[in-house]
């Protein structure tokens, strides 16, 4: 029962302030340099991060499924058009919305919590300066823009090291791993989109709780935690709740 | 003329304050007192309505703060300098940055003009010259005397001071409540200086509220505060502890 | 005993300690003043490991401990206890407990035995009655004093205080510094104060030192204080805003 609040409380503060960074997106004074710093921090921090897993697990992915279809069919040379559509519409966006949830969200709810309880958000709102406008709108507008340019970075390094192992394991030529026939329009739509909904909803969640850090470092320390599983469990079910939408309109023949 | 009435503010079951009544008369400097945990940073928030009491009124001259929504109170926050306990300084501006946002975010004001007022006011805290620096270089002393050009660069009517001296050894503590006076009276502005230290306080406040968990349990001017009936009252205003 | 031998630190380009000696007579209450950034805590933090000198010697109780690995310090830190400025209790536990958990960890008791032990240090500070009270529940006064009982739980030799009545309101400031007084008579422990605060300085004192620009600039007892004519010392121990004092 009191679990069941906690969640709800959550949710609905989460909501409000996506709303809020809507409303700012669309009404308040745009400044371009800090989104810019921002789009540079996120770009920053998770590109290598995402390089390197996203790079092992097409190496995985690719050598696991290549393994089976071996064992099963004695060919592997439908392993690369078998495993993009999965790299681009699942894999991809989101193992790229868990490492950025991880390593930008948990610097968001950082930066925020510390500026809480270091009373620079009381400061901010008595030079009128309203902190979802001055602090997440910023850092919202970089990870809607950055999270699909890693998505495309991760995918592209997951394909290239799946291509490798295919070919240093199965001894698969690049030029037949490299089949682009399975793969459809709807597969990039959904990957995109996912990827997208993944950058809005990160720095959301992570700046909702920043903002609810009390006390001193402790406080931060908790808010952190509470950004990174709430940021976490809200790609996985989100991953989710697209991947169903995307399936209805593909039987809906759409 | 800032008037609380019938204050009451609860966090979950803890009451933080209950029934806080008080009057500062414009141009004048009240010192709220009491223990740690009294109270006294909340009763400064709730003035600027940066937190809301379940019960009671608070008049800001005659804007009724517990009345007005987020966007009407940015009205009133423009007449306030806040002083905040934590320095507050923003750790991604330099220190010109940082004084000068309450005007930038405020609007048309132009950029020399700004700039001549920043100079002015950190000449005025005998920090000239460190613009550039960022707020993590600087000793606790001078972030204090930082904050307090931020506060009061915009030349606000009201000063809120939360404990604007914490953690100072006695010649900056000195220098920094001298400063207040002086800012005090060149805007002939309505104070409140939430601090410890009484011995500093008595020559620059007319008037002292005494806050005990919540309560008001004095209000008045020194001299009757150091006759008054209530030991606590006594020992806190002559620091002196008779067990 | 403990002997600062011309003590040397730096930050960087800013040099904190310039050659500071000091010796610390054992049963004593000695303050360690100066402004704000003078370098007070550096210079306390040394006794035990926290911060290492650029040059100069430490002798504690006669034995060089300059060289000291972060191992040999253990022992040290538990005969010379140390009470931080945000000393913070455990906020999950009771009073009591916060006691009992060094004596628990450091002795190897059972848990009874421990709170016993507890219960006699919290009894020391006069707060054995809210034993069971949570940190929160109290003021800052009274947990300050609860931090002073857990740093004595050790039965150390010397206790280290860095600005113990900073932020604390005149009456419970008093009571700190009341304390501390009643502890080195009692027990016999030999105290460092770090403070700027007056009031203590000259109310529970037997021996001052101030810092100034890196170096000592006085040591000596509160009435040589109060007779002394250099005007730097004059401007701090009068808290003048005015005077040749560098800020």
């Amino acid at each position: 029962m009191g679990l069941l609040r906690f969640v709800l409380e959550e949710l609905r503060g989460i909501a409000r302030t996506f709303g809020l960074t809507l409303y700012y997106v669309f009404r308040g004074r745009w400044r371009w340099a800090p989104v810019l710093e921002q789009m540079f921090q996120v770009g920053n921090r998770s590109v290598f991060f995402i390089l390197v897993t996203m790079g092992f697990l097409g190496a995985i992915l690719n050598f696991q499924t290549g393994f089976q279809a071996m064992r099963l069919f004695g060919d592997t040379s439908l392993l690369g058009a078998a495993t993009l559509p999965l790299l681009v519409r699942q894999l991809g966006p989101t193992l790229c919305g868990l490492m950025v949830a991880i390593r930008v969200g948990t610097g968001i709810a950082a930066e925020i919590g510390s500026m809480v309880v270091t009373e620079q958000v009381d400061a901010l709102r008595m030079c009128n300066a309203q902190p979802v406008d001055y602090l997440i709108k910023p850092r919202f507008i970089a990870c809607t823009i950055m999270v699909p340019v890693l998505w495309v970075i991760g995918t592209t390094i997951a394909f290239l090291c799946g291509m490798y192992v295919t070919w240093a394991s199965f001894h698969t030529i690049p030029a037949t791993y490299m089949n682009f026939d399975l793969i459809r329009l709807p597969d990039v739509v959904e990957g995109a989109s996912k990827a997208l909904v993944f950058g809005m909803v990160i720095p959301v969640i992570a700046g909702h709780s920043g903002f609810a850090a009390r006390g001193g470092s402790e406080g931060v320390g908790s808010a952190t935690t509470q950004a990174v599983v709430n940021a976490s469990l809200a790609v996985i079910a989100l991953d989710f709740l697209l991947g169903g939408i995307a399936f209805l309109f593909k039987t809906a023949g759409l | 003329m800032i008037r609380c009435e019938g204050l009451t503010l609860r966090y979950g079951r803890t009451t933080v304050l209950d029934d806080v009544g008080f009057e500062v008369p414009t141009g004048k400097t009240l010192g709220l007192i009491g223990a740690g945990g009294a109270g006294k940073t909340c009763v400064l928030k709730l003035i600027c309505g940066l937190i809301r009491p379940q019960a009671g009124r608070i008049l800001v001259d005659d804007d009724e703060i517990t009345a007005l929504d987020e966007t009407a109170l940015m009205a009133v926050r423009g007449r306030i300098g806040m002083i905040f306990q934590n320095y507050a300084l923003f750790d991604f501006l330099n220190v010109g940055d940082n004084i000068a946002f309450p005007l930038v975010q405020q609007g048309g004001v132009p950029a020399d003009e700004i700039r001549a007022r920043v100079t002015r006011r950190l000449a005025q805290v005998s920090l000239p010259g460190i613009e550039a620096r960022m707020p993590s270089d600087l000793s606790g002393g001078m972030k204090k005397r930082v904050c307090l050009a931020r506060a009061i660069v915009h030349d606000p009517p009201i000063m809120l001071c939360d404990d604007p001296t914490a953690g100072l050894d006695p010649v900056t503590t000195n220098r920094i409540f001298l400063l207040l006076k002086h800012l005090q009276a060149e805007n002939a502005a309505t104070a409140i200086i939430v601090s410890h230290e009484v011995g500093y306080l008595r020559p620059i406040c007319d008037e002292f509220v005494m806050l005990d968990h919540g309560r008001v349990i004095f209000r008045g001017t020194a001299e009757a505060g150091l006759a008054h009936a209530d030991p606590r009252v006594r020992q806190f205003l002559s620091g002196e502890v008779v067990d | 005993m403990i002997e600062f031998i011309d003590i040397h630190k730096a930050f960087g380009a800013n040099k904190v300690l310039d050659g500071v000696s000091i010796t610390v007579q054992t049963g004593q209450i000695l303050f360690i003043i100066g402004k704000s950034g003078a370098g007070k805590s550096v210079l306390v933090k040394h006794l035990v490991g926290l911060i290492r000198q650029d040059a100069g010697r430490i002798l504690f109780e006669g034995t060089d401990i300059t060289n000291y690995r972060e191992k040999d310090f253990y022992e040290m830190r538990k005969r010379c206890a140390m009470v931080f400025q945000h000393s913070t209790l455990f906020d999950s536990m009771t009073l009591i407990e916060n006691v009992a958990l060094p004596i628990r960890k450091h002795r190897g008791v059972s848990r009874a035995e421990a709170l016993e032990q507890a219960h006699a240090k919290l009894a020391l500070v006069h707060m054995d009655h809210l034993a069971d009270r949570a940190p929160g529940e109290i003021g800052d006064g009274l947990r300050k004093r609860v931090a002073i009982a857990r740093a004595l739980t050790l039965d150390p030799e010397y206790v280290v205080f860095d600005e113990p009545t900073t932020g604390l309101d005149p009456v419970s400031a008093v009571r700190v510094d009341r304390l501390i007084r009643e502890m080195s008579d009692r027990t016999g422990v030999t105290s460092i104060v770090v403070s700027h605060d007056l009031r203590s300085i000259f109310g529970i004192a037997d021996r001052i030192v101030m810092l100034y620009q890196g170096k000592v600039l006085l040591d000596g007892s509160p009435s040589e204080y109060r007779r002394c004519e250099n005007p730097v010392v004059r401007q701090f121990v009068n808290g003048l805003p005015e005077g040749p004092m560098e800020l």
